[in-house]
């Protein structure tokens, strides 16, 4: 009890401390000089990040959505995490793992002495619950995570053993994700379904301590962290900052100090700024065209062909993301280890477009509506290059641009002719791609109407397949016949595109969106 | 009515510009807008669509006299070409509330009782309605593009045409001219037409012209908000939209539409300035 | 009394505003394309994650039966749940409330500290120099757009001179108001300029009018007959233009509070209109709505204060 009091001084001390600093930024900078030598050498205790949005959900059974997922690796470890690079997974709570020889079975050995923010400890229970709620909500958005797992044991506190119902390619990838975390079931006891929403209890870097639903988020550094010497930073203030240009100009004026989710125009614009550090880290964001064949025209494959020769992605991936993003050979994401080498990157060819046209019947051209995601600069400059480069072979475009969610329902509709369309990865491993682009019904043969023949029986197969080589060998055959089938014009791969001033040093945003803060620090001056 | 030529026999020897110099320089600005937008092909060869890889983001020059945007394309020929769009969005925004608009004041202050009752209710929901909002909610339902965007515009313009009207026919309901044309006989059509309307509408135009200014304004925010004409148009409010991330750098994409629009919406404040300056001296 | 049947009378009047006002953001939100499953679940959601969902939140209910359960909710003074923050509707206004209310009180007094000297200014010094230069400022002031003043404002005394703050709300009082002097001023460019002509050709009226000479016989220095006469009476019609552009400041502040990054209520509806938070919009809207006829029957009641010949009726 005592002790309890004690930490809780602590903590208020330390807030009132990170709140007077964070309020007083000014005088803060007006002092520095007077300062001198000593405020160089201690690093500071509150980091300020802006962002777009708000998060709306932290429970990470039901939660979606970026804004959700990409803080979730602050407050929540699992067996295994995605690495930094997101090349592969690796040990996070756990120290080690053995596969049964039917590959059915996982056994894992967990860290000894790991604790909950709150200072409790984890316990098998504790994990056991955690999978078990995941798996008990098939009505949920990441339920096909835990969806091939069959039961879970832990039959000490440091060990834990994961049974499936069938053999998968991507079952650790599929343990490293917020559905599979581990979190105190005391404290879901006590605040249910509903306070889940607003956040759990556990093992991560940082715990959330106030949350001003839409202003900002404040997280504070677990003491209990298993991790010795991390987090770094005491406290990380999330700022909720819409305007792209607000959240620039925040960060040049020194409000904040890392800047995130901001356009590839303020970017660039940031690049001759020498207060600030332009930090793109790659991504698995990818933007493509996909073809709507329920049109008339792009029913015809001729048609989409001469489309797909008249579109110069290169120039389009220059322009529209300054250089930062990569051109894309395929839809998968550049950062992808199974890419099909053997397909190149589209070239230009508008006298042979033109030809293919005229052999489709329509020498003289015709006109469609090219939907884009209103605010989003990549997708208009995407949107209005492909404007201009198709106009050239007489194809008219009429740009659309719809804001989300009707947009949303024009994509489930099918209701437009061609999209600027996207997709990130959520997890380290092609399957969640590869679900969507090849099984029909999941959302239209990925919004193009299309059924590309075989695809779906090819990814079954490379879902179940262990070795890696053969697994690649199908997702590449997967990759040839869609490519064939000309129903998309992969554009890019874009980077997150982050900045932050010169006096903070690693910030990391992995891939897949997460970011990991423990190592971040900001020297004074 | 009998005021209105007696006072405009007395100052008839003054010129325009003595009368209303701000009515002459409004109408300059205006008409050089609308030589603009008419003949934009005499002012520039250059493609207000056509990008150029090589010449992104120029300060401008002799080349690019307001330089370029991030696309290369050419900033002067862009605003010049978007005169005409800006232009017709402005007066379009306003023609239809202003006809309508009117027409429902008119209707509401002759008639009274209930029907003004009803139309007033309706006006008060209007008001207290957040404009804004409503114009959002109406592009998201009907789509985008400059045609639907008009139409919202037009759902939310005409309620400030309707009160002007109405409280301006309630005054000259009572007047001797329209008492008198009661006991003749004139059917209520003719009243208002004939007898009400001409008297009261100049309030109405008046207004019309800050209206337009404000439209453009409005409209320009729109496209700010990314709700408006189709992208790649050359508007004005989305050209200075796409320059908002180079405010920094790229300064002129941002301030110079900026200040074509706001020399433009002076143009217009100052012919509805002029307007009300001549009314207000043909009246005393 | 009398005053007080009058201002019943009104209240009694705001009724069916209330009513249509109800009606009409209901059905507005229930036209969006999309609904609160797409909003929330994205364009990638697996089809049985959606009708689950639609199934939870009522969604699959006619439109006839959701706004019964609308209605019904109302009747308790219960706003509902906001399916994007998920929190009870009221919380969630109330906490965006107070930035725009300060915003606007903030954007009001600038409004008419700029707009009444200068109109009273530019209207005793007619068509001279004094005139003529607050005129063509406030003509300017009317013609440049919002948005645009905003980011120039922004530009020039937020980052290269940084004079005042731009981040926000902030903790404090003081961080408030230096937060939203900005944001303020943007708003009151616009306001005190339609002020300003207003006042101006007011006291223009008024000086020409029978009882200033009158007061000025009597002896009366500039400055009282300025203050006394020519000033009060002009605020008469003043004072119903002020309330209709505070009424319009409440209705544009979404512009300014997304340049500012200010969490208000503009935002808010903003955002709820493009996230399908039909709950918040009904929310928001009843409250904007309730705000303007609220500012509307104080203007009427502040007239009689004003100008004592005008009858209450």
């Amino acid at each position: 009890m005592n002790f309890k009091k004690l930490v809780c001084l602590a903590l208020a001390l330390v807030t009132a401390l990170s709140l007077t600093a964070c309020g007083g930024s000014e005088t803060e900078e007006a002092q520095q000089p007077a300062d001198g030598g000593a405020a160089d050498a201690a690093p500071a205790d509150t980091i300020v990040i802006g962002r777009a949005y708000d998060s709306d959900n932290l429970d990470p059974v039901v939660q979606v959505g970026n804004y959700n997922i990409w803080i979730l690796d602050l407050m929540l470890e699992g067996l295994v995490q995605c690495t930094d690079d997101g090349s592969a997974v690796e040990p996070c709570l756990a120290t080690d793992w053995t596969v049964s020889d039917d590959g059915l079975t996982y056994t894992f050995n967990l860290k000894e002495g790991l604790c909950f923010s709150d200072g409790t400890p984890v316990t098998g229970e504790d994990w056991v619950f955690s999978f078990e709620r995941a798996m008990s909500m098939p009505d949920e958005s990441w339920y096909f995570t835990v969806e091939n797992i069959a039961s879970v044991e832990a039959p000490d506190d440091t060990t834990f053993i994961v049974h499936l119902k069938e053999v998968s390619a991507a079952t650790l990838p599929n343990l490293s994700m917020w559905t599979c975390g581990v979190q105190s079931k005391a404290y879901y006891e006590q605040v249910g379904d509903e306070g889940y929403v607003n956040g759990f209890i556990g093992t991560g870097p940082y715990m959330l301590t106030d949350w001003s639903k839409g202003e900002s988020m404040t997280f504070e550094a677990n003491p209990y962290y298993h991790i010795e010497g991390q987090p770094v930073t005491k406290n990380i203030l999330m700022r909720v900052i819409a305007d792209d240009n607000s959240r620039v100009m925040q960060l040049q004026s020194g409000d904040i100090d890392v800047a995130i989710n901001l356009s590839m125009d303020s970017l660039y614009q940031l690049e001759s700024d020498d207060r600030v550090v332009v930090d793109p880290s790659t991504s698995c964001e990818t933007r493509f065209l996909a073809l709507n064949t329920s049109n008339e025209y792009l029913s015809n494959p001729k048609v989409r062909q001469a489309l797909s020769m008249a579109t110069d992605p290169t120039t389009i991936t220059s322009v529209a993301t300054y250089g930062y993003g990569e051109v894309a050979s395929t839809v998968l994401p550049t950062v992808s280890a199974y890419i099909d080498p053997s397909i190149p990157v589209n070239q230009q060819d508008l006298e042979g477009a033109k030809k293919l046209l005229a052999e489709a019947g329509y020498p003289d051209g015709f006109s469609l509506d090219l939907m884009i995601c209103s605010g989003k600069t990549v997708e208009e400059s995407i949107a209005t290059l492909v404007k201009e480069q198709w106009a050239q072979i007489g194809v008219d475009v009429r740009i659309c641009s719809y804001e989300k969610v009707t947009y949303t329902d024009n994509l489930y509709g099918l209701n437009f002719d061609v999209v600027v369309d996207y997709w990130t990865d959520d997890i380290c491993d092609p399957s969640e791609f590869m679900e969507y682009l090849c099984d029909f019904d999941l959302c239209s043969g990925f919004d193009t109407n299309y059924k590309v023949e075989g695809i779906e029986e090819l990814n079954d197969q490379a879902s179940r397949e262990l070795d890696e080589t053969a697994r690649k060998e199908l997702y590449y055959e997967i990759q040839q016949r869609i490519a064939d089938a000309y129903i998309y014009i992969p554009i890019c791969t874009i980077p997150y595109a982050n900045a932050e001033s010169v006096n903070i040093s690693n910030f990391v945003q992995t891939p897949l969106g997460n970011l990991r803060l423990a190592t971040m620090t900001k020297t004074a001056g | 009515m009998k005021v209105k030529v007696t006072a405009r026999g007395g100052v008839r020897r003054l010129s325009l510009w003595q009368r209303s110099p701000s009515l002459v320089m409004g109408l300059v600005i205006v008409a050089v807008a609308v030589f603009v937008a008419v003949f934009p092909q005499l002012l520039t060869s250059a493609d207000p669509y056509a990008s150029d890889q090589a010449a992104m983001l120029l300060g401008p020059s002799a080349q690019h006299w307001f330089g370029t945007d991030n696309y290369g394309r050419d900033l002067f020929s862009r605003v010049v070409y978007g005169t005409r769009i800006d232009l017709l969005i402005g007066l379009g925004c306003v023609a239809v509330p202003f006809v309508f608009g009117s027409l429902l004041g008119l209707i509401a202050g002759y008639y009274g009782g209930k029907v003004d009752a009803i139309i007033m209710r309706v006006l008060d929901v209007f008001m207290a309605f957040p404009f804004l909002i409503m114009v959002i909610a109406i592009v998201a339902i009907l789509g985008p593009g400059t045609r639907n965007l008009l139409i919202a515009m037009w759902i939310v313009g005409w309620k400030e045409y309707t009160r002007l009207i109405r409280s301006e026919v309630l005054v000259a309901k009572q007047s001797e001219y329209v008492q008198s044309a009661r006991t003749m006989g004139y059917s209520d059509l003719r009243i208002m037409l004939r007898h009400i309307l001409p008297n009261v509408i100049s309030s109405a135009i008046v207004y019309a012209a800050s209206d337009i200014v404000m439209c453009m304004g409005t409209a320009a925010s729109l496209s700010y908000l990314g709700i408006g004409v189709e992208p790649t148009t050359p508007e004005w409010g989305a050209i200075i939209n796409g320059g908002k991330s180079f405010i920094n750098s790229a300064w002129w994409i941002t301030v110079i539409p900026g200040a074509v629009l706001a020399v433009v919406g002076w143009g217009f404040s100052m012919l509805g300035d002029g307007l009300s300056d001549l009314l207000r001296a043909d009246t005393h | 009394m009398e005053k007080l049947n009058y201002i019943l009378k009104r209240i009694l009047q705001m009724i069916p505003v209330l009513i249509i006002g109800i009606l009409l953001v209901f059905a507005l939100v229930r036209f969006l394309p999309g609904d609160t499953a797409t909003a929330i679940l994205g364009d990638k959601a697996r089809p049985e994650v959606l009708a689950a969902y639609r199934e939870k939140m009522g969604l699959n209910d006619s439109i006839f039966k959701q706004f019964i359960v609308y209605c019904q909710s109302l009747v308790r003074l219960d706003l509902g749940d906001s399916t994007q923050y998920n929190m009870p509707v009221a919380t969630l206004l109330a906490s965006r409330m107070k930035v725009t209310v300060l915003l606007t009180l903030m954007a009001t007094a600038m409004t008419v500290v700029i707009g009444l000297p200068l109109g009273y200014l530019s209207g005793i010094r007619k068509d001279r120099l004094t005139d003529q230069g607050i005129r063509s400022f406030a003509l300017l002031g009317l013609s440049l757009p919002t948005f645009w003043v905003g980011l120039m404002l922004m530009l020039i005394f937020g980052v290269q001179l940084r004079w005042f703050s731009i981040s926000g709300w902030g903790e404090t009082w003081i961080d408030h108001v230096k937060g939203l002097f900005l944001p303020a001023l943007t708003e009151a460019i616009f306001a005190a300029s339609v002020i300003i002509r207003n006042v101006r050709n007011n006291v223009v009226d008024v000086r020409g009018q029978d009882y200033v000479d009158f007061a000025r016989c009597k002896g009366l220095g500039g400055f009282r007959v300025g203050c006394m006469h020519v000033l009060r009476n002009a605020m008469i019609p003043t004072a119903t233009l002020l309330s209709i552009r505070i009424i319009s400041m409440l209705g544009g502040t979404v512009i300014v509070e997304n340049i500012y990054s200010l969490q208000g209520m503009g935002a808010l509806l903003v955002g709820a209109v493009s996230s399908r938070d039909y709950a918040v919009v009904q929310g928001a809207v009843l409250a904007f709505i309730l705000v303007v006829l609220a500012i509307n029957l104080l203007t009427d009641i502040l007239y009689s204060v004003l100008d004592p010949r005008i009858a209450l009726k």
